[in-house]
This record gives structure tokens, sequence and C-alpha cells, in this order.
């Protein structure tokens, strides 16, 4: 077992530092941080421009393999660089990736766990009516994309709020600015802004789950050792339990690696939807201000999330099917 | 290659897809989706001719206008008019999602099936670039890129979404590819020397083609999605250029106070994606022959209150819909007694066995009555079946691989099914599992309990059911064919742990099997099934003394005996068993010889006196006469003998050898060995001769076959083929053909007979008119129609479609045939009506064969020679009478008395040699000679040093020639 996490883990970090490089190739050729200096008013002699992308590590006379080669100096040491405003990419990495986590782990709870049982359901009650409502529901949120559920919600939410003339939903920021108050108030103003970003990465994740695990629950359902269990005498929620989610569980455990990312890409919208400062944002505004560190910095963070996401599926693999630990 | 993709295209096969489009027709989901999507396409296509309006006009006075006359979606910040807005952006996002679908289907289909097919190289690189992909999500880099791409326009966008959409259908579609590669009718077209890419575009995508249409409809909802969401953040469609997702962009500061410039491309983006998804869901439901609803609620009701017999069961009737499966079933057994049930697949055996456990698909309409020990079954509910279950009754299901949970180790669940009916602790439960594996004859059962179902063999896996079965002493244990799958000599250990195991238990025990000679070693008495009723029912010994449906005599009559010979002439039945409906006369009538019109009329009653009832109008007759299968099929009773003509060799193969490289680890692989699964091997076929090759699986059997259909010059020893060497090339003289095990998976389903006939002729460049030549030919040759050429391999039964496998190779008239296990997927009265078939066609054409079995009946009759092979060896070969009459070797004389023979007269007076053991895995290559570990003759003479420190070589003279230092002398 440990062997396997082991070739995992090289395998992965291959993985990363191909991704790094590419990202970092893409970033310096695509971007163009020079136009984001131009964009000042009055624009800055060419000679002042040259030097400040030579102190970001930018200088576009070097060949890009030796800008990514100093990139790479730094970075092994965990130095990303600076932003093109000038700022420490560790600093403002730092202040976002809290944020961003938050969003990404209770989304994907959410959806995961929630997903699962309501696949599970629909396929014990196959073709009935709990079963096709939650196919029609499920059907809607994944044919929404998570930028247009997000901002449905908003509107609904203001639309609630003026209804009932109160602040009832908060969907701006993470928290609401300069609140004094009890711990029980802060923790509460937080959890109320979290709902609608965690329910719109989340309620995607939970469509598709529900109709992945729904699917691999009916095919578990006409296997033969279902029968088998059912004919040892055990009670129906044994043999669906036991025999039947566990062995439905194991697919899924794949899925999850690949679900991961689309909840990542969620992620950035809603951030940048309901204005979170989180890594998504910074991603977008990134990219607008072409600044090429800080892009390639949140690229390395959307690659070590997926990886651990990946790692994670590894090791629920492992624990729902022994054989793997052989 | 484009023609040959027309080639197919043309024979696509017409009524899968009416079926196909009846399924969604029906779908209701998927009709609504289709409709809506033609409706959206016509909205975006037309839209912009029926507004004055075109989508970048402005209209100054009418700023953030709701809906009216003249703006019907009304007007945005500047002037514009939603409706043209939407109706162009909804155009470019279709475009776009469309462009992108089928650009990144074709790049999947084309990508993951090479990948797939030659793996190597371009698989490792596609695994790698789609990892890439995950840890480096194509949105990021869409976006990254986008700002180059403004100048590209949207054409370059699609282009974009295309390159990093297409990797995840790559991959299934590589998944989908490697086990279609395994399929039978894929590994058929390269023995018979198609070129690869021929079988990627002939065989593995047509059948992808399923996945792939699924794939780029749904495909096309995601293109529309990503599109929508990029461009909502100006990395996509830029402007003045309108898409949805721009569309979507503008409205969102207004979309409280403005709402109709929001709403309305959001709704037609939702609607459309949705309507695009119902319609992939419908295709793929309407292709999944298993998905749908099942019609109706079914009735479940006990019609008559229960016996107090062990298993009693009364006029039973089961129906799924409209289709009766059971059809009226009276069963009795009585304590301690074995029940045999034969039949046809197909007669409801299964379905009879299933019932009596409660454990009937969902669906299931059931009448009549199943009392267990005195307990009705039928409508129970799941706290008295609970009870029942694995208590009173047990079941041994056939596929014993698929009946264990894969994650569990054997020896819990074997524990769990002691815990499900008794309150003891885990440890007690564990220390009786082990029991249990030891009664049933697993060495070592402490460790081996610890093991999962896949580590074991198919055998060690059926003793597992059995011990789980006995776990709790029932009264009842039904075996529904629980040796169908396993080799002879594991088959006789089987059935003696099964005896075993009810003596034990006490229990009673319904064994069912569609091998006579298994029922006729095991059971007391026997009901013989067909259409869904018990057509015949005595004891066993009068049954087969007395047979008296023409049925029943028919499948006796078709069962090859070792004990006979090649004398022997099978009896096969006509026809097919009819499908589940309700019959108004005899079912059997269309495929009896002895049918009068009275037979159709009515269904005749299942009558008799002393105990034998049979179900037939002229069953008194058949009493009197004491008429013999082969009287009344109408055949004689034997064979005339036909000299074996010998003469010049057409295979001669010397000395051998096929090493696999034996790896450790999956990752990064290390040679630690060599496994001999060939290890010295002649054959030598003549002219006009029959060779079999026999042994267990797992013997090197399958091996030998593939080097020589391989072609190529073997590494070690030599193959000739008409006296050349093998070299790779084609030799019109030299020709040799190959008929697999499974006509239903050696057949491409997707092509017509014709083209499957003509397939081995195309590969070898025949021209047109040679092949429409030699179609029918063939087609009459076998027994077939040259109008047979036009349908589709499903149109027939599984004895046809061994006949068109046959007809195929015969197309290119090979010097030698090689046949694969050709009759054990059939059933026995199919599969004597092919080796009749083979047999003439030897007679006619002088065909030379090698037939490959286990089934030492099938050898005793259609073989002149055989050549017994145990570990990669030949053990034993000769003239079939000489090495079956007196089999020298300690390893054929147990073979063949493993062989159940369909006589209970015979078979329960036989001296049985049961070998202890499975044949040890073939990497293994023991010093001195290999059989000892299992030999009986080796315990028997105490263990002579000879036997460990030299290894046996075949000698003899020209009829008989055995590997063993102690082998039984030849009878002169």
């Amino acid at each position: 077992m440990l062997g396997y996490l082991a070739k995992r883990l090289s395998y992965f970090a291959v993985l990363m530092l191909v991704a790094a490089f590419l990202a970092y190739l893409l970033a310096a050729t695509a971007l163009s941080p020079r136009a984001y200096f131009q964009a000042r008013q009055p624009p800055p002699p060419a000679a002042q421009v040259d030097a400040q992308l030579a102190s970001l590590g930018l200088d576009p006379r070097q060949p890009v393999l030796v800008r990514f080669a100093h990139w790479a100096g730094h970075a092994a040491r965990g130095d990303l660089g600076l932003s093109i405003k000038g700022g420490s990419v560790n600093d403002e990495f730092g202040r976002r990736v809290g944020v961003s986590l938050r969003l990404l782990v209770l989304g994907t709870l959410l959806g995961t766990v929630l997903g699962v049982a309501v696949g599970v359901w629909g396929a014990v009650r196959q073709y009935r009516l709990s079963d096709r409502t939650t196919t029609l529901l499920a059907f809607v949120l994944l044919s929404t994309p998570t930028f247009l559920l997000a901002l449905l919600l908003k509107i609904g939410a203001l639309a609630l709020n003026q209804a009932t003339g109160r602040q009832l939903i908060s969907f701006t920021g993470e928290a609401t600015p300069d609140l004094r108050g009890s711990f029980a108030t802060v923790l509460a103003d937080r959890g109320v802004h979290l709902l609608l970003p965690t329910l719109s990465i989340g309620l995607a994740t939970l469509a598709s789950y529900s109709r992945y695990q729904r699917s691999a629950m009916l095919d578990v359902l006409g296997s033969d050792y279902l029968r088998t269990a059912e004919a040892k005498g055990l009670s129906r929620r044994e043999v669906l339990v036991k025999h039947g989610l566990r062995t439905a569980l194991i697919p899924m455990s794949t899925f999850f690696a690949f679900g991961f990312l689309g909840v990542l890409t969620g992620a950035t919208f809603t951030e940048k939807i309901f204005g979170w400062h989180g890594m998504g944002e910074w991603f977008i505004d990134s990219i607008n201000n072409n600044d090429v560190n800080a892009v390639v910095a949140v690229n390395l963070f959307a690659a070590g999330t997926v990886l651990c996401a990946g790692l994670l599926a590894d090791l629920t693999h492992a624990a729902l099917d022994p054989r793997v630990r052989h | 290659m484009l023609a040959e993709v027309a080639d197919v295209a043309e024979h696509a096969p017409v009524r899968r897809a009416r079926i196909t489009l009846a399924r969604f027709l029906r779908h209701r989901g998927a009709m609504a989706g289709t409709v809506v999507v033609a409706l959206l396409f016509l909205l975006a296509f037309a839209g912009p001719h029926l507004t004055p309006w075109s989508y970048s006009d402005i209209d100054y006075a009418a700023l953030r206008q709701p809906p009216s006359a003249a703006h019907w979606w009304g007007t945005n910040g500047i002037g514009q008019d939603i409706f043209s807005q939407t109706v162009r952006g909804l155009q470019k996002s279709l475009l776009i999602g469309l462009a992108v679908a089928v650009s990144a289907t074709t790049l999947a289909a084309l990508v993951g099936a090479v990948a797939g097919y030659f793996g190597g190289r371009s698989e490792r690189v596609l695994l790698f670039v789609v990892d890439l992909l995950l840890i480096f999500p194509s949105f990021l880099i869409i976006s990254i890129i986008s700002p180059r791409l403004r100048s590209g326009g949207w054409v370059a966008f699609v282009g974009l979404l295309a390159v990093f959409g297409w990797m995840i259908s790559a991959r299934v579609v590589r998944t989908l590819t490697i086990s279609l590669k395994e399929r039978q009718f894929v590994r058929a077209a390269q023995f018979m020397g198609v070129r690869p890419l021929t079988i990627v575009f002939r065989h593995i995508l047509p059948s992808t083609a399923s996945f792939l249409i699924i794939d780029a409809t749904i495909a096309v909802g995601g293109a529309v999605m990503t599109e929508t969401s990029l461009s909502y953040f100006g990395f996509g469609v830029q402007p003045p250029d309108v898409s949805l997702g721009t569309l979507i962009a503008d409205g969102t500061p207004s979309a409280v106070t403005y709402p109709w410039i929001f709403f309305f491309p959001a709704v037609l983006l939702v609607v459309f994606v949705v309507a695009v998804n119902l319609v992939g869901d419908g295709l793929r439901d309407a292709i999944d022959p298993t998905s749908g609803a099942a019609g109706g609620r079914p009735l479940v009701r006990a019609t008559q209150p229960p016996g107090d017999a062990v298993l009693d069961i009364r006029d039973l009737r089961v129906s799924f819909g409209p289709a009766p499966i059971l059809r009226g079933v009276d069963l009795t057994v009585r304590r301690g007694e074995v029940l045999g049930v034969v039949g046809e697949s197909g007669s409801g055996k299964s379905m009879t066995a299933l019932a009596a456990l409660g454990l009937l698909p969902a669906g299931a309409s059931v009448t009549g009555s199943i009392g267990v020990v005195g307990e009705q079954v039928v409508g129970a509910n799941r706290r008295t079946l609970g009870r029942l279950r694995g208590n009173r009754v047990a079941i041994i299901f056939q596929d014993s691989l698929s009946a264990l949970t894969p994650v569990y180790r054997i020896g819990d669940q074997i524990a769990e099914a002691v815990r499900a009916h008794r309150d003891v602790d885990r440890a007690t439960a564990r220390r009786r599992a082990v029991e249990l594996l030891a009664l049933v004859g697993i060495p070592d059962p402490q460790v081996r309990a610890q093991a999962f179902p896949e580590e074991f063999s198919g055998g060690m896996r059926q003793r597992v059911m059995i011990a789980m079965a006995i776990a709790n002493d029932p009264d009842l244990i039904i075996a529904d064919e629980p040796t169908t799958a396993l080799d002879v000599t594991v088959q006789a250990q089987i059935l003696d742990v099964l005896r075993t195991a009810q003596r034990e238990t006490g229990a009673a025990l319904v064994l069912i099997s569609h091998d006579l000679g298994v029922i006729a070693r095991m059971a007391d008495r026997v009901a013989v099934m067909y259409a869904g009723r018990i057509v015949e029912h005595a004891t066993t010994a009068e049954l087969f003394a007395r047979p008296l449906m023409p049925y029943t005599l028919g499948l006796i009559g078709a069962v090859p005996r070792p004990d006979v010979g090649r004398r022997q002439n099978l009896v096969p039945i006509p026809g097919r068993p009819p499908g589940p409906r309700e019959h108004t006369g005899c079912p059997f009538a269309d495929r009896c010889p002895m049918v009068e019109p009275a037979c159709r009329e009515a269904e005749p009653e299942l009558l008799g006196r002393d105990g034998h009832e049979v179900a037939c109008r002229r069953a008194g007759e058949i009493a009197e006469r004491a008429l013999t299968p082969t009287e009344v099929y109408g055949i004689p009773a034997t064979r005339p003998p036909v000299p074996a003509r010998g003469g010049e060799p057409v295979l001669d193969v010397r000395g051998l050898v096929k090493t696999f490289p034996r790896d450790r680890g999956k990752v990064f692989k290390k040679r630690v060995g060599s496994v001999h699964a060939v290890d010295g091997v002649d054959l030598r076929i003549g002219r006009g001769e029959t060779l079999a090759l026999v042994g267990e699986s797992g013997c090197g059997k399958s091996t030998t076959l593939f080097e020589i259909l391989g072609r190529t010059a073997p590494r070690t020893g030599s193959i000739e083929l008409l006296g050349r060497p093998v070299d790779g090339t084609w030799d019109k003289a030299g020709d040799v053909q190959l008929v697999f095990q499974d006509p239903h998976a050696s057949l491409d389903p997707r092509l017509p007979v014709g083209d499957i006939v003509a397939e081995p002729m195309r590969a070898r460049r025949a021209s047109a008119k040679a092949i429409a030549a030699r179609v029918p030919e063939v087609l009459r040759l076998v027994g077939l129609e040259p109008g047979h050429a036009g349908r589709f391999p499903h149109e027939f039964s599984g004895g046809q479609r061994q006949r068109i496998a046959i007809a195929r190779a015969l197309s290119v008239e090979p010097a030698l045939l090689v046949l694969d296990e050709p009759v054990s997927a059939l059933d026995v009265s199919v599969q004597a009506g092919v080796l009749n078939l083979l047999r003439d066609l030897k007679e006619r054409l002088g065909l030379a064969y090698l037939f490959v079995t286990h089934d030492l009946a099938v050898v005793a009759t259609i073989a002149d020679r055989v050549s017994v092979m145990y570990l990669g060896r030949i053990v034993e070969t000769g003239d079939v009478d000489a090495v079956f009459g007196a089999p020298g070797h300690p390893y054929t004389r147990a073979l063949l008395s493993a062989v159940p023979i369909p006589d209970p007269a015979v078979e329960r007076g036989r001296e049985r040699i049961l070998l202890t053991g499975e044949p040890p895995g073939a990497g293994t290559r023991p010093t001195g000679c290999r059989f000892r570990s299992r030999c009986p003759r080796y315990a028997e003479l105490g263990r002579p040093d000879v036997c460990a420190a030299q290894d046996p070589a075949l000698t003899g003279d020209a009829r008989r020639q055995t590997a063993c230092h102690f082998a039984t002398p030849a009878t002169t």
C-alpha cells in the first residue's frame, strides 16, 4: 500500500512539474505584461517599462525558457515572484487560498454526500415518481452553467430581500464589513455569506454525482452477487448498503477526481460573481491585467488541489476495495 | 480506407436501427427534447427574418423598453432589440456547440480507437495528456490563450474548444476499444488476416457508434455551456459579435430592474441544454436494450396453500408482462432426495429455481404456490423470505465469480451467511466459516479464508458457494448449473462435494443442469422442462431406460458418448425452442418428428402411471414399440465407419515452445521469470484427418492453437503447413481457418451474414465476382440458404450461427480447419447437428481438423486421433480407439472416468478416478513428471523416485504413445 502511494505521488510530482512548465510557457507567451504598463496614464517611457518587466522576471528580450528557469529557481525556494502591481505573489496567495479552500471543501462535501444519497435513492426507486423528479431536477441543474446558476441564486436572493424588505441573505463578499458582535453573530454572518456560493458550486456537483451514482448503483443492483447476498437471507438494508453501496461507490472514486475539476472551474465563476476574494477571482483579474506570475501561481494552486483530490480518490478507492491494498 | 467506411455504412443493420428508433420515439423526454431542439434551431435561423431589427441596430427612441409590439422581447440599455440579439446569440452558440461537438467527437473516436487498438506509445501519451488536462484544466488554458484569440474570431475559438474537449471521450473510446479487441469477432478478423486499420474501421468504430452518438449529443450541450461561460467573462465570443454568454453578461447588472434583458438569453440557454441532454438520455435508453420501465404492476398471488414437502411447487406460473416464462409447473421434492431438472436453455429451469427462493426479478407476475418446508413463498414478505433464505433453503449459482461480492474476503462472506441466521459473535462465525471451507475440501482453509473471490479458481469458488449454502444446515439446496463452466475433472470433484454436502446436511437437492450425464450420475428423479412446463417426469433409471417424449428422446440421443464412439449417429433436434408465449397445441409440435394434426389442437397434459408422467399424445405408442432416439428421429443408429485417410501431413508441429514473461509490479514492470505455456509439443495431422487436442483449462491448448494460427515462425520448434514452414505470408494452398467457441461472440453483430462469410476472402483480396459466386456456395455447403446472406447474425439460432462461422472458415478452402471448442457453447440438441455437419464436411471435402476441446465425449465421436495435454506437454497421443479403449496415462484415465455418461446403469457402476486438486499454474515447471503431484498411480506405487527424477518421454507404438514411467500396457 505504501509502495503504491509512493508511486502515485511520484507520478503526481511529474505531472505537477509538466503542468507548471506548460502554465508558465502559456502565460508568458499569451499574456502581454507590457500592455499593462503601457495602458497607464501617462504612458511611461519604453525603457522604464523594460526595467519594470525585467524586475518582474518577465524581460521579453530573454528567451522564454530562460525566464522559466529564473522563475523555477525562485519557485523551488518557495518564492512565486512579484505580481504585476508590485506586491509579492506569495502574500496574495496566502490571503486568498483560505477563501477558496473554504468554498471548495464545503461545495465538494455538500455535492458529494448529497449527490451519492440522491443517486442511491433514485436507483433503488427506479422509475418511480421520486426518481423521475430527481432525474428531471438533476438534468435542469446539469444544463445550467455554474455562472448562470450563481447569477440566478443572486437574483433570487436580491428579489427575496427586496420583497421582505430585510437583508435576509447576504451574498456579497465573505462577511459583512465592520460587523461587530459576539462570536456567534460573526459566525452566523459568515455562514449566511457562505450559503449562496456554496450552493452554486455544490448543486452542480450534486446533480452530476447523483446521475453517476444512480447508474453505478443500478449496475450493482442487477448484479449476481447482490442476488447471492439476498439468497443468504440478509436484510434488505444489509444487502443494499453492505454489498450494494459499497461496490457502487468504487467507480465513483475515479469520478471524484474528474468531478473536482468541475468544482474548481465552477468556483472561479462563483468567486467572481459573489465578490469573494479567492483564487478564482484573482485568476480572472490577473489575466485581464496580463499578470504572468499571478496566473502561474493560480495554475499551481489548481494543479495542487486537483492532485489532492486525485490522491483522496485513490485513498477512498483503496479503503473501499481492499483488493487494491494487496 | 474511405471506401471501406462507405462499404460498412452501406450495410448498416437496418433492423436494429429501426428497433432503436422505435424505442427512441416511445421515450417521452427524448421526444420533448427533440421537438425543443428543432424549434430552437428554427428560431435561431428563421428568427432574424421575422423582425425588421438586426442584432446590431440601435433604436435610440427605445432604451430599456419592456417587451412591446415594436420590440417583442424589449430593448437593452443602448436601444438594441433583445429578440434579434438573442436569436443571433442563439445562432452563434448553436453553431459553436455543434462544430465543437462534431470535431471533438471525431477526434476522440479516432485517437481513442487507435490508442486502444494499437496500445504502446500512442496509448501512454493519450493517458498522460488526459491526466495533465485534469490538473491543468482546459478552462484555465483557454482563458489564458483568449487574449491571443481575439484576432482569430469565433472559428479559432471553436478550434480551441475542440482541441481541449476530446480527451475524456477519447479515454472512454480507448477503454471500449480495449474490451472490443478481446471480443471474438475482432480476434476472428485478426486470425483471418484482416489488416489492423480495416479492423478498426469495420469492426471497432461501428461498435462504439452508440457511445459516440450519445457522447456527441451531450457534447453539444457541454460545448454551449463552456462557450457561454467563457464568453460571459469576455474570454469567448468578442463584441460586436454576440452569443448567449455575452448577452447574459450584458443583462446581469440590470437583471432585477430590467429582467427581459437578462432572462430571455438565460432561459433559452438552459432550455436548449436541457433539451439536448434529454435527447442524449433518450438515445442511451433506446440503444441499451436493458433499460426502460417494465409495463404494469406485476401480480403476485398464492392461489393454493403450501404443501408440507421440503419443496412443493403447484401450478407455478411466472410471466413478465405478456410473456409467460413458466406456464404451470408442479414439482415435489422430499427430504434427502435429489431431483434433477433438465432442458434446453430458455426452458424455465433457472426461473423455477429463483422462484423457489422468491428471488425473481422485479416485474415478474407470479401465481400458484411454492411451499418451502410448509411456508408459502409466493407473495411472502421480506421477513419470511429472509428467515427461509440461506437457512431452510439455499442456492448455488452457476457463475461463481460474479455471484460473490468482489470486495469481501471469502471467509467473511461465509461468516456473514452464518450470522444472518445464528446469534453468534464474529469470531465464532469466522471459525465456522473455516470449518465449512475445510468440509468442502479447500486446502489450508485458515489462510484461504482471507482470500478474495478473484484469487480463487472457478472450482474453488464453486466450493465456496457450496460452503455458503450448507452453512446453516438447510433442508433444501438448489444448484443451478453448478458445474457448467468447469473442467470435467473439476466438475467431478464438485459433484462429489455436492453429494457429500447433501448427505452431511440431509438436505434435499434440486440439481438443474443441461448435462444429462450429470443428471444420470446424481439424480434420484428427473423432471424434463420445455417451454415453461414439465413435459416428462420419472425416476432416473426409468427415464433413461424408457424415455417417452420425443423431446426427451432427442436430448438423450444428442449426447455424444465416449463409450460408443465414432459409430454413434447423434440426434439433432431440429428448429429452436419457442419464445415465451402461450401455446394452443403442444409447444414441441414444430420440432417433433412424430407430430400429428391432433398435437396442434390442444396442449397435452402431464399424465402417467407408476410415477412416470409425460405430456405427449404419442407416448403410449413410443412405450409400446420401445422406440429409440434414432428411430424416432428417423436416422440410422450408427454411421458407416470411414477409414482415416492419413497420408501427407497438412500440419506438422515439432518441439513447439512458447513462453511468456512473468512480470512483477504494475507500474515498473520487472521480469522475474518465464511461464512455459507450451513446453515442447509435437502435433501431426494428415489430409482428411481429425486430431483432437484435449486437456484441462490452462494446459496450453489455446496457446498452441494461437501459435499455429499466428503464422509466424516460432522461436523454438517448427510449424509446417503442407510441408512449408510458416513465415507470416499467405499461401493459398496452405490456408488455416479458425472456428471459435461462441458463435454469438465471434460474428460481428453489425454485419450481414454475406459480409461475414466473405471477410477472409476480402482479406486475401479476392475479386467481388469470386466472392459473389462463393458465398452462396458455402452457405449451401453448411446447410443454410443463399438467401440468408442478407440477414444479420441475431436472426439465427446458436447452431445456425456456428454454421455461419464454419461457412466463413470454408470460404477460402482451407487445408486445415482449427476448431476451438466449437460446440461447447451450444445446447446439446444443437451441438449434435453441428457435430454431424462437421463429420459430413470432413467426409465430403477431405478436410483436416484440429479440434481443441475439453469434452472427451465429443472427441470420441469426431476425432481419428487424440493428443492429451497436461501443463504444456503432450502426455498421451494416438488413435482415439486405442487411447480411449485402453488409456495408458493415469491422467487420460482420470479424464475419461470424469466424463459423465448419460446412462445411469453404466454411470453408477463405473470405477471413478477422482483427481485431487487442480492443475498447478503454468508458471510452475516441476522437475520429473509434471503430473505426479496429482497422480493417483504415483501415490499408489508409494511415490517411486523415478517419477521425481526423470521427465518421462512419449513411448509406444504408432497406435498409442504415452509419457509415463508406469503406463498401463496397451491392449492388443
